[in-house]
């Protein structure tokens, strides 16, 4: 399909309803269809992207966001994590933790603890800030939702885990196969040092299979619940026997002595299965692994009410294609169902989709990245730290309690400057728990200027009276707003626009 | 392995004076009852079930359940604590049995003495995780060590329970609301929508005026989710506003965190607000250094607190209708360590509390000379704790999925 002219200017909002008349009935998205689009695939409508995509087809469109798709960070990572010492590092602080428990009880031993402790804590702090930095600077908006999907899919806990370092490889592995092959994804993450810790692979050895591993496999990662027998479980425990971390090099090994090389059944295939024997019998025996990613990726997606039939031929889709994930992405985002009138808006933002979006729509310069991990948890999205193995159940869920309320007051706290006050601290509490942040941004620094928000989007947009407001409500929200937002101040509509429900929806 | 099927109710108050000569012949070895079976629990009916109250109150950092019902009667106990025991003497006694408590329990003197004040020792369970965050998680989601849930149990139990009263206020409060955002969230009631977590009712009445409600639009059912969330928060400051004025926070609750924590759910119970579940938290029995006095002031703020509540709730007449029960990650290292503190240990003592509540001591002490990863080895699935609480308390019919079943505790009274 011919590419359609794209000589307007990209910055210009006041001439979107223009290009809007043009383009869009030859052959380009109109407003609401491009702000869709962009809200369901990355996080929030900034006008410059807008206007980047008013003029291409659904397909363009579509193809445009899912060749953009990276494979690493735009961000570079916290000192520590570089790649190249990552494994000896990860045997080195075991190492560190060993030396310090060999030390006689007391004041010394305790001391020392308490040191590395610091140390760790500051890490975790580094690193959820960092993917903070990475989820509202990167160019590729998508990337970092299929990150998060991944993350909230092949769950670990860092405060489970320990290692900064292991989630960062976890985080890295995400961001390798965000578009990329469900299959490898699968294999890689039974390999997956985080992974090891956070499902007690260590423990699981022949003779004395732990199986929790094995059943998280099952019940979550790949089959789904209703689709397998508990002796399915304990067969491919056994399969799973003898993975762990090297403590030499912190790499991942398969032990061959702690394996079971003995014969299993597993769903029916019997052999001498190692745990890549096993996600191969998966992949290519069952289609319910297709139909369990296809079934959660229609949720990130579409709509929270499954279409058993619609879900059906993703599967086929990815089933079909390997398990090649952009394949399946085109056919959901070029599907009626994703187009669908009756369906826009009608998703629940997570938190972080939420907080990230209202910064990289309004272009906000963030100095406090931890700030804004902070409002995250505190709305019930804590970045590497999901609840438990099921992670987030996102939806409906997330407004659970008190989550609207709380979720305002983020809006409010955004709205006034808390991410521009203070700068990057260093993490401090519990496993890099910044709950000081808080009170720590609010002691340094000032705003632009005093009760407005430095923002460029914002300022652009004072600078172009009346209509400008009326402007950044449709970018802002899926739905029209409830009561009408009349005022013409942009600030005053930023408000009002954050005090709207619709706000929450994308 | 010994676990719940011989859980007995070792020292009801009622059967104390006939014991007490077996336990002192048989000194130091803390008489291990014939597994009698359980006598059935009267099942309470589940009509009144909305009627009832718990209190849970979640004493984190794992609790030294060993110096808080400590074992008088146990030579072990002694030997593995030279500098940390608290001695006999202080102990405070609580009839002729081989327990006392930590003196700084001395507020609860009254509630044992009244016999609605019991305590379960050695609440643990197998393959015991020392970690405090999946400890706890294990504890929140009454799950196997092996098994990683989802839910909280009582929001498990919630979803069992029929259609709430159409007053209803909130299916728990959880009070102090900087202690629950992270790590484990709403614990027990994580996966319940209908939470509230304040500091205090004016806290949230206070915040709620932020959502302002709004016209009607049609739109996805995601947005009637919303307004039905906005307008639930709004009911719920409203309604707390009513209650809020007719509520006075009464006196003699400690003037710290955890007796406002008290003193807030009190308030709210007297005040008959809807609400079935609350919890509380008191932070700090982390205590790997120095315990004595820091345990001290734990425990005399617990004690403190739950007396006051008590004694609120005996005023108010709502007594009968209130169960209170502590829970935690786990307890300490039998043997002190060398920064007079303990290290993290397995299995713990816990108190239970309530009008309907038989006091007296319940599970069994365990065996301190037989250890495993120098920790004395569980006597009682701590899901019979919350059996106890959750049937023959709250009428649920549920039974726990654990490797071996677990029942009650049989300390409710009918």
């Amino acid at each position: 399909m011919p590419r359609p002219p794209r000589s307007f200017p990209a910055s210009a909002p006041c001439c979107f309803f223009a290009v809007w008349l043009v383009i869009g009935g030859l052959a380009g998205l109109d407003r609401d269809e491009a702000c869709h689009l962009l809200r369901r695939t990355g996080f929030g409508v900034h006008p410059d992207d807008l206007a980047a995509f008013l003029p291409l087809s659904r397909e363009q469109a579509v193809d445009r966001l899912l060749s953009e798709v990276r494979t690493v960070a735009a961000t570079s990572p916290p000192e520590w994590a570089t790649a190249k010492v990552l494994g000896a590092a990860i045997a080195l602080r075991r190492e560190t933790w060993r030396e310090i428990w060999a030390l006689p009880d007391g004041e010394d031993r305790n001391r020392r603890a308490e040191a590395q402790r610091r140390v760790e804590a500051v890490e975790a702090g580094d690193l959820r800030a960092w993917w903070m930095r990475e989820l509202i600077g990167t160019p590729s908006p998508l990337t970092e939702r299929l990150v998060l999907f991944w993350h909230n899919h092949f769950t670990s806990q860092l405060s489970v885990v320990q290692d900064a370092r292991l989630m960062y490889e976890q985080n890295v592995l995400f961001r390798r196969q965000a578009a990329g092959n469900v299959a490898e994804l699968l294999l890689a993450i039974v390999h997956d040092p985080a992974m090891f810790v956070y499902l007690d692979g260590a423990s699981n050895v022949a003779g004395h299979p732990n199986e929790n591993f094995a059943r998280e496999v099952m019940e979550l990662f790949a089959i789904g619940e209703g689709f397998y027998s508990e002796t399915d479980v304990r067969e491919a425990a056994r399969a799973f026997t003898g993975y762990r971390t090297d403590p030499g090099t912190g790499r991942p090994v398969k032990d061959e002595e702690q394996h079971d090389h003995e014969r299993k059944s597993i769903l029916g295939n019997k052999g001498v299965f190692d745990g890549d024997g096993v996600i191969k019998i998966l992949l290519t025996r069952e289609e319910r692994v297709a139909v369990h990613l296809s079934e959660k990726l229609w949720r990130e997606f579409v709509d929270d009410e499954l279409d058993a039939k619609a879900v059906y031929q993703l599967a086929a889709t990815l089933y079909r294609n390997r398990y090649e994930l952009k394949p399946l992405l085109r056919v959901i985002l070029l599907s009626d169902h994703f187009w669908d009138r009756k369906r826009r808006g009608g998703l629940i933002r997570s938190p972080v989709d939420l907080y990230v979006g209202t910064v990289r729509s309004l272009g906000l310069t963030v100095r406090d990245h931890q700030a804004l991990v902070v409002l995250a948890r505190d709305a019930g999205q804590f970045l590497f730290e999901p609840p438990n193995v099921k992670g987030w159940p996102g939806g409906r869920a997330w407004l659970g309690s008190q989550g609207l309320l709380i979720r305002n007051e983020g809006l409010a706290a955004i709205r006034t400057g808390l991410l521009q006050r203070g700068g990057e601290r260093e993490a401090g509490g519990m496993m890099g728990d910044p709950a000081t942040a808080k009170s720590g941004a609010a002691k340094s620094g000032t705003a632009a200027l005093p009760g407005q928000l430095d923002s460029a989007v914002l300022a652009s947009l004072r600078s172009q009276g009346a209509a400008a407001a009326a402007s950044m409500i449709t970018l802002q929200l899926p739905l029209p707003p409830a009561p009408p937002i009349t005022t013409s101040d942009v600030d005053a509509a930023l408000a009002a626009i954050h005090g709207d429900l619709a706000c929450q929806l994308r | 392995m010994t676990t719940s099927t011989n859980v007995v109710p070792v020292y009801s108050r009622r059967t104390t004076l006939r014991l007490a000569a077996a336990a002192l012949a048989a000194p130091f070895v803390i008489p291990a009852l014939p597994s009698a079976e359980p006598k059935p629990v009267t099942p309470v009916a589940t009509s009144g079930r909305w009627e009832r109250r718990v209190v849970l109150v979640e004493l984190r950092g794992g609790n030294d359940g060993l110096n808080t019902v400590v074992p008088i009667g146990d030579r072990a106990y002694y030997k593995a604590r030279p500098r940390l025991a608290i001695p006999e003497a202080s102990a405070l006694r609580v009839g002729q049995i081989p327990f006392g408590l930590h003196p700084a329990l001395a507020p609860f003197q009254a509630a044992w003495t009244e016999g609605d004040l019991a305590f379960v020792h050695g609440l643990g369970y197998a393959n015991p995780n020392r970690s405090h965050f999946r400890g706890i998680d294990i504890w929140n989601q009454a799950t196997d060590a092996e098994r990683l849930g989802s839910d909280g149990w009582l929001a498990r139990v919630l979803r069992d329970s029929g259609p709430p009263p159409s007053d209803l206020l909130a299916e728990g409060i959880i009070v102090g609301y900087g202690s629950t955002v992270a790590y484990g969230g709403f614990g027990p009631l994580q996966g319940s929508e209908r939470v509230l977590a304040f500091d205090s009712p004016e806290d949230l009445i206070r915040r709620a005026k932020i959502l302002a409600p709004a016209g009607e639009r049609s739109g996805p059912p995601a947005l009637a989710r919303l307004e039905s969330a906005r307008d639930g928060i709004i009911r719920a400051a409203t309604a707390l506003e009513t209650l809020a004025k007719r509520s006075k926070i009464g006196a003699g609750f400690p003037n710290t965190g955890f007796g406002r924590q008290c003193a807030q759910a009190a308030r709210l119970i007297c005040a008959e607000a809807q609400v079935p579940f609350y919890k509380l938290t008191l932070d700090g029995f982390d205590t790997h250094a120095g315990q004595l006095d820091r345990h001290r002031q734990l425990l005399s703020d617990l004690a403190g607190g739950l007396s006051a509540l008590r004694a609120a709730c005996i005023q108010a007449k709502v007594w009968d209708r209130v169960v209170v029960a502590t829970y935690g990650e786990f307890g300490r290292r039998l043997a002190e360590n060398d920064s007079l503190g303990t290290d993290h240990g397995t299995s713990s003592v816990h108190a239970v509390l309530g009008g309907k509540v038989k006091g007296g001591m319940y599970g069994r002490h365990p065996d301190l000379t037989r250890l495993q990863d120098e920790d004395p080895v569980f006597t009682t699935d701590y899901r019979c704790l919350y059996q106890s609480l959750a049937s023959d308390w709250w009428g649920w019919k549920g039974r726990f999925a654990t490797a071996a079943p677990v029942r009650g505790l049989g300390l409710i009274r009918a």
